[in-house]
């Protein structure tokens, strides 16, 4: 089911959702949907590393956040080099 | 070998995700039950088995949950033991290791702090590999190929591989 969103935009975005949206062959809405998506998957993702990094949540806790699986979490974080938030402090604690 | 059968009667290791997922990409999962049984939750079996055609670790996990090398588990959370900070497999791990007098083993902060707080000892990779050494299941070459090819997938800070090192050290003089 879809619903209706009114929201406003600078005309030289529009402009911009236009060019770009001619050059990939799509429709302007197809194309904003696109991007609406990609860029809610991102913030989320990133939202959930900031959380992680901070040490407010755990990397589960970050992956469910994130809506991605653990494998894919912590081949995200592998490749953007995110350290693990462990710290020496934690391993001192328990050993 | 006596010392062996007996760790491996005497230690219960509940695994959360994240561990488990790291030792399998380090090839370190099928020595694990040379230090004890390897347990884990419902959620964490799930967690594991997630996304198996795009990642082939997954399907090596599979495999071994159903050969029951890793074992299931099943437990309810109560509302007594429940961080929100952690979720379901992580909060799942400790109450297991709370109920069986397991060892959890996580590579979370806030799944070690948690676990802590419960008056549990909770290890790491890092420390499974230390323990993996100190039985002699791994020598010392072994160990420094896949500590430093976890210390590259976690990307672990300078003075904790400076901290593993040396206690890997202490062992191999001992």
């Amino acid at each position: 089911m879809t619903k209706q969103m009114n929201f406003r935009l600078d005309e030289d975005l529009i402009k911009e959702f236009e060019e770009l949206a001619e050059r990939e062959n799509l429709d302007r809405s197809s194309l904003i949907k696109k991007i609406l998506i990609e860029g809610l998957q991102k913030e989320r993702f990133n939202f959930a590393i900031k959380k992680y990094v901070l040490k407010e949540i755990s990397i589960e806790k970050a992956a469910e956040i994130a809506k991605i699986s653990l494998h894919e979490f912590i081949s995200k974080m592998a490749q953007l080099g995110i350290p693990s938030n462990l710290s020496l402090e934690d391993f001192k604690k328990i050993m | 070998m006596l010392a062996l059968l007996y760790i491996i009667l005497m230690n219960i290791h509940v695994y959360d995700a994240c561990a488990l997922i790291y030792l399998t990409k380090i090839r370190v999962k099928e020595k694990l039950p040379l230090l004890g049984s390897v347990i884990i939750s419902p959620t964490v079996k799930n967690e594991l088995i997630a996304d198996i055609n795009r990642f082939s670790d997954v399907k090596l996990l599979k495999k071994n949950i159903d050969k029951k090398i890793i074992e299931v588990i099943r437990i309810k959370l109560n509302d007594g033991i429940f961080s929100n900070n952690l979720g379901k497999g992580e909060n799942e791990t400790i109450l297991i290791s709370i109920r069986s007098e397991g060892i959890p083993v996580t590579d979370d902060h806030q799944a070690i702090n948690y676990a802590v707080n419960c008056g549990l000892k909770p290890k790491t990779s890092e420390l499974i590999l230390l323990d993996l050494l100190k039985e002699n299941i791994i020598s010392r070459k072994e160990f420094q190929t896949f500590f430093d090819e976890l210390a590259h997938i976690k990307s672990l800070r300078p003075d904790i591989v400076l901290f593993f090192k040396k206690k890997a050290e202490e062992i191999i003089k001992k």
